[in-house]
């Protein structure tokens, strides 16, 4: 494998090298399948079914998906377990896991996963960044900075509603393509842009 | 479905958390028969409210009917006024039945979604309320399979 000198906080990284991979069901098909596969948990708690889970999450996933196609990131549906460590094979420097987290274990198409387990799916050398797009994930998060101490991880330590992540990565995706910045950076001047809209909108409804 | 009986689902919804996409990290709310409880009282506030509706709406149909008929009479020599009475009235009359049709439908769901409060658990509830507002409040498209 060859090494990149530039270590990944640093490096300019494109859409194209960046992986989006979804543990949660984005399909009709695999929404279905989560209900009847035991263990899994996000499906199970629409109560309404496929038409509530259609309007409120894979609508965007829907909208979201395409022009993130058209930028050239990879986008993974019905991530496996074994798939996620796949993803390790070609080195992306940007791999996002946009999953369910329940009693320290992180949600993929064929089951929940333990921390441990998504932990030895990480190869020992990675040196990419790994975006744990799910909530409050501080077992793994203590376990991948221990264990794989090449590995950059961002987390979110509160609960985050899926609509405003997709949102923010397809923000995220155009800013990494029109500017030459590092992931990070852009993942930061993102959400600074994001929290000052936030603070404008307060601003003139006040 | 009226917007009135939606904005009453819709309410309902948001108190168990089931309006919004859940947390990527959230754990399902537990449902007790309060939420049951406020489910019922909001529809049969919406309910008496239908019902007047449904009176005025009866009222104005009568009235319009008998206002339409007594000008008929008086302008029965004119057939410019006579077509003008007609075609006004229908037009109008068209416009209340489509409107009561709209209450009617929304008493027939209302009705069953009080007999549902009553003979069900409230997670059962939960998942009929939710199904049906999804399902009648979204427009039909071709959703990716």
């Amino acid at each position: 494998m060859l090494v990149d000198p530039v270590p990944v906080s640093r490096r300019v990284v494109k859409p194209a090298e960046c992986v989006l991979a979804f543990g949660i069901p984005t399909t009709r098909e695999s929404f279905e399948r989560a209900l009847t596969v035991s263990g899994t948990d996000y499906a199970k708690q629409f109560r309404g079914g496929w038409s509530q889970y259609y309007a409120l999450l894979a609508k965007d996933v829907e909208n979201v998906e395409s022009p993130l196609r058209e930028e050239g990131v990879t986008i993974v549906h019905d991530l496996t377990l074994e798939g996620f460590a796949a993803l390790f094979e070609r080195p992306f420097p940007a791999i996002i896991l946009f999953s369910h987290w329940k009693e320290d274990a992180v949600e993929f198409s064929d089951g929940m996963a333990s921390a441990g387990a998504v932990l030895a799916a990480v190869p020992e050398q990675f040196d990419g960044i790994l975006d744990l797009c799910v909530c409050h994930p501080m077992a793994l998060v203590a376990a991948l900075h221990k264990q794989r101490p090449g590995c950059l991880v961002k987390y979110l330590p509160v609960e985050a509603k899926p609509h405003f992540w997709m949102y923010f990565y397809k923000a995220l995706f155009l800013h990494l393509k029109q500017s030459d910045v590092s992931y990070l950076t852009a993942i930061q001047e993102v959400a600074c842009a994001f929290l000052d809209t936030a603070q404008a909108g307060e601003t003139l409804s006040r | 479905m009226t917007h009135t009986l939606a904005s009453t689902l819709a309410s309902y919804l948001k108190t168990i958390d089931q309006l919004e996409p859940q947390s990527l990290g959230g754990r399902q709310r537990t449902l007790s028969d309060q939420d049951s409880q406020f489910l019922r009282a909001s529809l049969m506030r919406q309910q008496r409210f239908n019902n007047a509706m449904i009176v005025v709406a009866v009222v104005l149909l009568c009235a319009l009917f008998a206002l339409a008929a007594f000008l008929l009479l008086l302008q029965r020599n004119s057939v410019n006024a006579v077509a003008v009475i007609s075609g006004t009235t229908f037009s109008a009359m068209l416009g209340i039945i489509a409107f009561l049709r709209r209450l009617w439908l929304d008493k027939s769901a209302m009705d069953l979604l009080l007999f549902a409060c009553q003979g069900l658990s409230p997670s059962e509830v939960a998942n009929l309320v939710t199904s049906f507002y999804f399902k009648a409040t979204e427009p039909r498209r071709a959703v990716r399979t």
